[in-house]
């Protein structure tokens, strides 16, 4: 390795851990935050698993399956999807990669190796909160994914961090699961992009220990 | 003229009055020949002796006047009716509880309950609507673990009580529904032939265990007691006696010797011993086991008997819910990441599971449907359930067939204790190791799953109205230092309800599952009923009512109040029959005909029902409607107290949808 690519790879991995610590949410105190071999073996999982086949080489997205770039999914939910995902991708059980596994793909699509995940905000037609709200409860979608998108028994929570405007309006028009798909013919792009500023400017919880009523239950005996 | 009750008649005298009595039946008949007959001795006498008014019709006329007295008018001070024997033969049943609205096909054995019987043992309780009657003897059973009875017309009233006997039936729940019918037409008042028919428990027939319509005293008791017991033996289910109107109210003949059969109810069948050592083989050999329960748990040793076997072996445990299986918090319960655990699953147990193919592959519920396979190709399943012992034709209950490795045909619960001595027999130290270690992961795959649903649940929790989160973790905090009891949920299975998520659950009464057939209008009833047999035991009942359900039959909480059985409901109000809502998005979507008038016909809006207000007309105790979150946990604490003192109490919220 050369001088060079000796400091860019060192400038590489500096950036990945800067970029991890600033954008990965966990929600496990226990859960420690990824190191650079996770980032760098998540990597070649990532490609070794077959994701990037649907995915692109960088959890960039492609026709066939959305964005995982810098996606607002915690690392739970995204080990539950992968683990049991709605029709159209196939289950990933451990005999494929283990939970670990699945903890450095994450990091890695967290990282700056993967696309920068501000990069999808530029692509986010302009929308109006309000309008959306009113979309958001006329067409339907509070009915699975609650009123402030918090999500619930039927439906994910889908604000106040949606997924990539791309993925998201790909999915609405064609869901993979059982989500009734909206057409353009009764969802405009505009309506999408309305119901996504809705979705955006939701209120975020404060931390949970800050809200008492959700205190955890005493440990549990074994 | 009554007959004496000092001279009790000979049979001979009781044939010559029976003979009289027809013929003076049949005098009358002739005397008043009809309407036009009787008008014009009523229009021809102006005013009658006692002075009334001209143009009153008398209270009584001359035929009843002239006509001999009836044959037999009351019992002899030492005679009993049919029906106190069938009281008898209740008592013996040890039936605590006897619900019904009143008809007229039961009057002798209703009399007998509460004079004969001095209204103990069983007690009657007032229904107002006979699907409540058969709702609580559901909820009633789930947290006794005994049947109530229930009585009901033949005819009008098993029409009613049909839908909640259906949804028993679908979550194998006992009810011992009684029902009366006058069999013989040649002495059918009028109303009888309304309440009469020929064949009463066809109507029940698909979903009742068992039914009789004994001819004979001697055949009620026998019948009576083999009904219990066959309601009784898993799979339980509700079963139905027809109680003969004459049988009931005819004196029982002098010198009829009348027995009653001793119960037993037999024990249920365990799984065959080679098949349970196979299935404990596979457990201990698996790498990820999978431990899944639906109604295993009939008693309260089948929750401790489930800890023990998934302790055993440091199995995933998924719990379905229709019982209280397993606790809501313990390290190995993986419920709340469910598809995660079956797909990684070597082998996967079912335990009087229902719906085993559901566990197994997932249904997508797009215009065109289409199904996959979660589990692995390789994983082995294994089913033991008294499903595979007793399956009926028409309804299909018995859900989808998936092929198995293993079905054992038996009682879950009863088998238990030799599949865990099996598993212990066969765990050598290495294994034992390898549990251990498993177990210390599902450990923390659990708390990490515990601690995603307490974020999900702060998401919306300050909004208004009321999230279900929201909902849950206020009741929560009244609730957690009492010994409570949640009666009754959300329709549906409630694996992904907040309660479940929010809450420990960790004693065998404190979860009693479901409405069984997704009849809507269980929860209300179901909730009196389990709240009945939890007010011995001093438990604080506490249900989540929905709006849609409690309009079924909202008369059930004035049986709470009459009966002052202490229940806290509180209101999920949504204001609509949201699953409907949901469908017939779906149908407009699928359509691509826009969904603007998706919820038209199933909002219960314009005007908003005032739930507080409708409570309170039957003597309960209410507050509402609440949409603010932050006055519920007041309102909580003065609808508490009223229960703590006894009686019933609704909270009207207004909620999110779900």
């Amino acid at each position: 390795m050369s001088i060079m690519t000796r400091a860019r790879w060192i400038l590489t991995v500096a950036t990945a851990i800067l970029v991890v610590a600033a954008s990965i949410r966990v929600i496990s105190a226990s859960v420690q935050a990824p190191t650079v071999a996770d980032v760098q073996t998540g990597q070649a999982l990532y490609a070794s698993a077959g994701c990037a086949a649907c995915h692109g080489g960088n959890g960039q997205g492609t026709a066939a399956a959305p964005r995982l770039a810098g996606s607002a999914d915690e690392l739970p939910t995204f080990l539950e999807y992968v683990r049991d995902p709605v029709l159209g991708m196939p289950a990933q059980g451990v005999q494929v990669v283990s939970d670990e596994g699945l903890a450095d793909i994450y990091a890695f699509l967290q990282s700056s190796l993967a696309l920068e995940p501000d990069q999808t905000t530029d692509l986010v037609p302009a929308g109006n909160p309000e309008t959306g709200a009113v979309l958001f409860r006329n067409v339907g979608c509070y009915q699975c994914h609650a009123n402030e998108a918090q999500g619930g028994a039927n439906g994910p929570r889908i604000g106040p961090d949606p997924i990539p405007f791309d993925s998201f309006s790909r999915y609405v028009q064609s869901p993979t699961g059982s989500m009734p798909p909206y057409t353009s013919k009764v969802l405009s792009d505009q309506d999408l992009a309305d119901i996504y500023a809705f979705l955006r400017a939701r209120t975020r919880p404060p931390t949970i220990d800050a809200i008492p009523l959700l205190a955890p239950l005493l440990e549990p005996q074994n | 003229m009554a007959r004496s009750q000092d001279s009790k008649p000979t049979s001979v005298q009781r044939r010559q009055f029976l003979q009289r009595g027809a013929m003076a039946g049949a005098a009358a008949l002739v005397g008043s020949s009809g309407v036009a007959d009787a008008k014009p001795q009523t229009s021809a006498s102006p005013t009658t002796a006692a002075g009334q008014a001209p143009g009153t019709t008398p209270v009584m006329t001359m035929v009843p006047e002239a006509t001999p007295p009836a044959d037999i008018q009351v019992l002899g001070d030492l005679e009993r009716s049919g029906s106190d024997f069938m009281v008898d033969v209740f008592k013996s049943l040890d039936f605590e509880y006897i619900c019904a609205n009143p008809g007229s096909s039961f009057r002798g054995l209703h009399e007998s309950i509460i004079n004969y019987g001095g209204n103990t043992r069983p007690e009657l309780i007032t229904c107002c609507h006979e699907e409540s009657s058969v709702g609580m003897a559901h909820g009633y059973f789930k947290a006794e673990g005994k049947p109530l009875a229930i009585m009901a017309h033949g005819t009008v009233g098993l029409q009613h009580a049909a839908m909640a006997i259906y949804n028993a039936w679908c979550d194998r729940a006992p009810v011992y529904v009684i029902l009366g019918n006058h069999s013989d037409a040649a002495v059918r008042r009028a109303a009888e032939w309304y309440h009469g028919v020929q064949d009463a428990a066809h109507m029940v027939r698909d979903y009742t265990k068992w039914d009789d319509n004994p001819w004979s005293l001697g055949h009620f008791g026998e019948s009576a007691v083999r009904a219990y017991k066959i309601a009784m033996t898993p799979p339980m289910a509700p079963v139905v006696m027809v109680l003969d109107g004459g049988l009931q109210e005819h004196p029982v003949a002098a010198g009829e010797n009348l027995t009653i059969p001793r119960l037993t109810v037999p024990a249920p069948p365990q799984g065959e011993s080679a098949a349970v050592e196979e299935v404990a083989r596979m457990l201990v050999a698996a790498e990820s086991p999978v431990l899944v329960a639906d109604r295993l748990a009939r008693t309260p040793r089948g929750m401790t008997l489930f800890v023990e076997l998934a302790e055993a072996v440091q199995a995933s445990v998924i719990d379905y819910g229709s019982r209280m299986n397993f606790p809501s918090h313990h390290p190995l319960n993986q419920t709340q990441r469910a598809g995660a655990a079956v797909v990684d699953a070597d082998v996967v147990v079912g335990l009087e599971v229902m719906d085993f193919w559901g566990t197994i592959n997932r249904l997508r519920d797009q215009l065109h449907r289409s199904t996959r396979r979660v589990a692995k190709p390789t994983a082995k399943l294994v089913t033991i359930t008294t499903g595979d012992l007793y399956i009926r034709a028409n309804y299909q209950d018995f859900r989808r067939m998936q092929d198995v490795d293993l079905a054992i045909a038996a009682d879950g619960e009863a088998t238990l204790p030799s599949l865990i001595e099996a598993v212990r027999r066969l765990t050598t130290g290495d294994r034992q190791r390898v549990f251990d270690e498993r177990g210390a992961r599902l450990a923390e795959a659990s708390r990490a799953a515990a601690e995603r649903s307490r974020t999900d649940a702060s998401y919306g929790f300050d909004a208004t109205p009321v999230s279900t989160a929201r909902l849950c973790a206020e009741v929560w905090n009244q609730i957690k230092n009492d010994d409570w009891a949640l009666v009754s949920s959300y329709y549906s299975p409630d694996v992904g309800g907040w309660a479940r998520k929010l809450w420990n659950f960790d004693k065998s009464y404190q979860w009693l599952g479901h409405a069984g057939g997704g009849g809507i209008g269980y929860g209300l009833p179901a909730s009196v009923g389990a709240a009945l047999a939890n007010r011995r035991h001093g438990r604080l009942s506490v249900a989540i009512q929905t709006d849609g359900d409690l309009m079924y039959a909202p008369g059930a909480l004035w049986t709470a109040a009459h009966h002052k059985i202490p229940l806290l409901s509180v209101m999920h109000n949504n204001r609509a029959y949201h699953m409907e809502v949901m469908h017939v998005q779906r149908m407009c979507n699928a359509r691509n005909r826009g969904i603007d008038r998706g919820a038209l016909g199933s909002e219960l809006t314009d005007p908003n029902i005032d739930f507080a207000t409708l409570a309170r007309s039957m003597g309960v105790y209410a507050e509402g409607p609440i949409e603010s979150p932050s006055d519920l946990a007041p309102a909580l604490q003065r609808a508490i107290n009223v229960v703590r003192r006894g009686e019933p109490a609704l909270v009207d919220v207004v909620t999110q949808v779900r």
